[in-house]
Protein backbone atom coordinates (compact mmCIF):
# COMPACT_ATOMS: atom_id res chain seq x y z
CA UNK A 1 0.00 0.00 0.00
CA UNK A 2 1.11 3.12 -1.07
CA UNK A 3 -0.98 5.51 1.31
CA UNK A 4 0.97 5.18 4.53
CA UNK A 5 4.51 6.79 4.76
CA UNK A 6 6.68 6.82 7.92
CA UNK A 7 9.59 8.86 9.04
CA UNK A 8 8.73 12.12 6.58
CA UNK A 9 10.15 15.07 7.52
CA UNK A 10 8.62 17.83 7.73
CA UNK A 11 9.51 21.53 9.69
CA UNK A 12 5.70 23.08 9.18
CA UNK A 13 1.94 21.88 9.48
CA UNK A 14 1.95 22.95 5.70
CA UNK A 15 4.90 20.58 4.86
CA UNK A 16 3.01 17.83 6.50
CA UNK A 17 -0.28 18.32 4.88
CA UNK A 18 1.70 18.42 1.77
CA UNK A 19 3.37 15.09 2.69
CA UNK A 20 -0.30 13.31 3.42
CA UNK A 21 -2.20 14.86 0.62
CA UNK A 22 0.95 14.10 -1.89
CA UNK A 23 0.10 10.30 -1.28
CA UNK A 24 -3.21 11.22 -2.81
CA UNK A 25 -1.94 13.00 -5.53
CA UNK A 26 0.82 10.13 -6.06
CA UNK A 27 -2.37 6.87 -6.13
CA UNK A 28 -3.95 9.30 -8.34
CA UNK A 29 -6.88 10.05 -5.51
CA UNK A 30 -7.42 13.86 -6.06
CA UNK A 31 -5.52 16.45 -8.06
CA UNK A 32 -2.52 18.33 -6.86
CA UNK A 33 -5.34 21.26 -5.91
CA UNK A 34 -6.78 19.39 -3.50
CA UNK A 35 -3.07 19.79 -1.09
CA UNK A 36 -4.06 23.90 -1.31
CA UNK A 37 -7.28 23.19 -0.44
CA UNK A 38 -6.17 21.32 2.87
CA UNK A 39 -3.94 24.35 3.87
CA UNK A 40 -6.14 26.88 3.29
CA UNK A 41 -8.54 25.30 5.59
CA UNK A 42 -6.37 25.36 8.52
CA UNK A 43 -5.17 29.28 7.40
CA UNK A 44 -8.63 30.37 7.61
CA UNK A 45 -10.18 28.21 10.61
CA UNK A 46 -7.26 27.23 12.73
CA UNK A 47 -5.87 23.83 13.90
CA UNK A 48 -9.41 21.85 14.61
CA UNK A 49 -8.41 19.32 12.64
CA UNK A 50 -6.61 18.08 15.50
CA UNK A 51 -8.55 15.44 16.36
CA UNK A 52 -6.22 14.44 19.65
CA UNK A 53 -2.97 15.18 20.66
CA UNK A 54 -0.45 14.05 18.11
CA UNK A 55 -3.11 13.18 15.49
CA UNK A 56 -4.71 15.96 12.72
CA UNK A 57 -7.28 14.74 9.98
CA UNK A 58 -6.41 17.19 6.70
CA UNK A 59 -9.00 17.75 4.32
CA UNK A 60 -10.53 20.30 2.20
CA UNK A 61 -14.44 20.01 0.87
CA UNK A 62 -15.67 17.38 -1.45
CA UNK A 63 -15.53 18.36 -4.98
CA UNK A 64 -14.33 17.84 -8.83
CA UNK A 65 -10.67 17.92 -7.30
CA UNK A 66 -11.29 14.37 -5.64
CA UNK A 67 -11.48 11.63 -8.11
CA UNK A 68 -11.59 8.42 -5.25
CA UNK A 69 -12.76 8.50 -1.65
CA UNK A 70 -9.27 8.10 0.19
CA UNK A 71 -7.49 8.25 3.45
CA UNK A 72 -3.83 8.51 3.85
CA UNK A 73 -1.51 8.94 6.31
CA UNK A 74 2.15 9.96 7.27
CA UNK A 75 3.91 9.63 10.37
CA UNK A 76 6.38 12.54 10.82
CA UNK A 77 9.85 12.09 12.33
CA UNK A 78 9.59 14.85 14.33
CA UNK A 79 5.99 16.36 15.24
CA UNK A 80 4.84 19.93 14.37
CA UNK A 81 3.32 22.76 15.54
CA UNK A 82 -0.76 23.37 14.04
CA UNK A 83 -1.09 26.52 15.82
CA UNK A 84 -1.71 27.07 19.52
CA UNK A 85 1.39 24.53 20.30
CA UNK A 86 -0.90 21.98 18.91
CA UNK A 87 2.18 19.13 18.51
CA UNK A 88 1.10 16.68 15.36
CA UNK A 89 2.98 13.70 14.61
CA UNK A 90 0.53 11.72 12.43
CA UNK A 91 -1.60 13.41 9.72
CA UNK A 92 -3.90 11.75 7.76
CA UNK A 93 -5.13 13.27 4.99
CA UNK A 94 -8.80 12.94 3.82
CA UNK A 95 -10.74 13.12 0.51
CA UNK A 96 -14.65 12.58 -0.35
CA UNK A 97 -15.82 12.96 -3.90
CA UNK A 98 -19.34 13.63 -1.92
CA UNK A 99 -20.63 14.83 1.37
CA UNK A 100 -21.72 11.43 2.52
CA UNK A 101 -19.68 8.54 1.21
CA UNK A 102 -16.63 8.92 3.47
CA UNK A 103 -18.69 8.77 6.62
CA UNK A 104 -18.46 4.78 7.08
CA UNK A 105 -14.22 4.68 7.22
CA UNK A 106 -14.23 8.07 9.01
CA UNK A 107 -16.67 5.89 11.46
CA UNK A 108 -13.36 3.15 11.26
CA UNK A 109 -11.00 5.85 11.94
CA UNK A 110 -12.30 7.57 14.77
CA UNK A 111 -13.03 4.18 16.64
CA UNK A 112 -8.59 3.44 16.06
CA UNK A 113 -7.89 6.78 17.16
CA UNK A 114 -10.14 6.30 20.14
CA UNK A 115 -7.41 3.56 22.02
CA UNK A 116 -4.73 4.67 23.44
CA UNK A 117 -2.52 1.73 22.59
CA UNK A 118 -3.62 2.21 19.27
CA UNK A 119 -2.71 5.48 19.20
CA UNK A 120 0.67 4.91 20.68
CA UNK A 121 1.65 2.30 17.97
CA UNK A 122 0.69 4.90 15.58
CA UNK A 123 2.71 7.46 16.76
CA UNK A 124 5.67 4.75 17.84
CA UNK A 125 5.52 3.14 14.11
CA UNK A 126 8.97 2.44 12.93
CA UNK A 127 8.21 1.32 9.12
CA UNK A 128 4.69 1.22 7.20
CA UNK A 129 4.18 -2.45 7.49
CA UNK A 130 3.45 -2.39 10.93
CA UNK A 131 0.92 -0.06 10.86
CA UNK A 132 -1.06 -0.78 7.53
CA UNK A 133 -2.74 -4.29 9.07
CA UNK A 134 -3.66 -2.04 11.19
CA UNK A 135 -5.49 0.62 9.11
CA UNK A 136 -6.69 -1.96 6.76
CA UNK A 137 -10.66 -0.65 6.35
CA UNK A 138 -9.92 2.87 6.38
CA UNK A 139 -7.07 4.43 4.33
CA UNK A 140 -8.25 3.84 0.31
CA UNK A 141 -7.06 1.47 -1.93
CA UNK B 1 -33.45 18.29 21.86
CA UNK B 2 -31.51 18.98 18.65
CA UNK B 3 -28.03 18.89 18.79
CA UNK B 4 -25.69 20.29 16.00
CA UNK B 5 -21.77 19.47 15.92
CA UNK B 6 -20.08 21.85 14.07
CA UNK B 7 -17.24 21.83 12.39
CA UNK B 8 -14.88 24.43 9.49
CA UNK B 9 -16.55 21.93 6.43
CA UNK B 10 -19.34 19.53 8.26
CA UNK B 11 -17.95 16.98 6.43
CA UNK B 12 -14.64 15.78 8.67
CA UNK B 13 -14.34 16.58 12.53
CA UNK B 14 -17.84 17.29 12.69
CA UNK B 15 -18.97 13.81 11.50
CA UNK B 16 -16.41 12.08 14.23
CA UNK B 17 -18.04 14.64 16.79
CA UNK B 18 -21.48 13.26 15.61
CA UNK B 19 -20.85 10.20 16.10
CA UNK B 20 -19.20 9.96 19.42
CA UNK B 21 -22.00 12.57 20.64
CA UNK B 22 -24.67 9.84 19.68
CA UNK B 23 -22.36 7.06 21.50
CA UNK B 24 -22.26 9.47 24.60
CA UNK B 25 -26.05 9.93 24.58
CA UNK B 26 -26.33 5.69 24.52
CA UNK B 27 -24.00 5.70 27.39
CA UNK B 28 -26.18 8.67 29.90
CA UNK B 29 -29.46 6.59 28.54
CA UNK B 30 -30.55 9.96 27.19
CA UNK B 31 -33.36 9.05 24.37
CA UNK B 32 -34.67 11.48 22.01
CA UNK B 33 -32.12 13.79 20.58
CA UNK B 34 -30.90 14.14 17.44
CA UNK B 35 -27.46 15.04 16.16
CA UNK B 36 -26.78 16.80 12.99
CA UNK B 37 -23.51 17.24 11.56
CA UNK B 38 -22.52 21.11 9.78
CA UNK B 39 -20.18 23.45 8.54
CA UNK B 40 -19.47 27.16 10.05
CA UNK B 41 -21.88 28.51 7.59
CA UNK B 42 -24.51 26.15 7.69
CA UNK B 43 -24.36 26.28 11.72
CA UNK B 44 -24.58 30.12 11.65
CA UNK B 45 -28.22 29.29 9.87
CA UNK B 46 -29.27 26.56 12.15
CA UNK B 47 -27.54 26.98 15.32
CA UNK B 48 -30.18 29.39 16.99
CA UNK B 49 -32.46 26.22 16.23
CA UNK B 50 -30.53 24.06 17.82
CA UNK B 51 -30.41 23.37 21.58
CA UNK B 52 -27.04 23.18 22.14
CA UNK B 53 -23.86 23.23 20.09
CA UNK B 54 -20.86 21.00 20.31
CA UNK B 55 -17.69 22.56 18.54
CA UNK B 56 -14.00 22.34 18.64
CA UNK B 57 -12.40 25.25 20.77
CA UNK B 58 -11.26 26.84 17.85
CA UNK B 59 -14.24 27.47 16.50
CA UNK B 60 -15.86 28.75 19.14
CA UNK B 61 -15.16 32.47 19.02
CA UNK B 62 -16.57 32.28 14.92
CA UNK B 63 -19.75 30.94 16.21
CA UNK B 64 -20.29 33.34 19.03
CA UNK B 65 -23.02 34.82 17.63
CA UNK B 66 -24.94 31.85 17.76
CA UNK B 67 -28.23 31.85 20.16
CA UNK B 68 -27.69 28.67 21.84
CA UNK B 69 -25.46 26.73 24.23
CA UNK B 70 -22.61 26.40 23.02
CA UNK B 71 -20.27 23.31 24.33
CA UNK B 72 -16.17 23.64 23.42
CA UNK B 73 -14.88 19.99 23.09
CA UNK B 74 -11.41 19.82 23.35
CA UNK B 75 -10.86 16.65 21.90
CA UNK B 76 -13.27 15.43 19.21
CA UNK B 77 -11.51 11.62 19.51
CA UNK B 78 -12.29 11.48 23.15
CA UNK B 79 -15.88 9.96 24.11
CA UNK B 80 -15.45 10.73 28.15
CA UNK B 81 -14.88 14.28 27.75
CA UNK B 82 -18.37 14.43 25.54
CA UNK B 83 -20.37 12.18 27.83
CA UNK B 84 -19.44 14.41 30.97
CA UNK B 85 -19.64 17.81 28.76
CA UNK B 86 -23.50 16.31 27.89
CA UNK B 87 -24.24 15.09 31.25
CA UNK B 88 -23.46 18.41 32.84
CA UNK B 89 -25.49 19.67 30.41
CA UNK B 90 -28.73 17.65 30.00
CA UNK B 91 -29.35 15.73 33.10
Amino acid sequence: MTLVRVGVSAETWQEAIAAAGGLLVEAGHVRVEYIDAMVRVVEELGPYIVLIDGFALAHAAPGEIVLENSISLVVLENPVDFGSGKMVTCVFAMAAKEHESHIESLGRLAELLSDEQTRNTLLNARNSAQIEQLLSGVLGE
Amino acid sequence: MRIVAVCGLGYGTSVILKNNIEKALVALDYEGATVEAVGVAEARQIGALANIVMTTEELVPILGGINAEIIPIRHVIDIDEIKKALAKALL
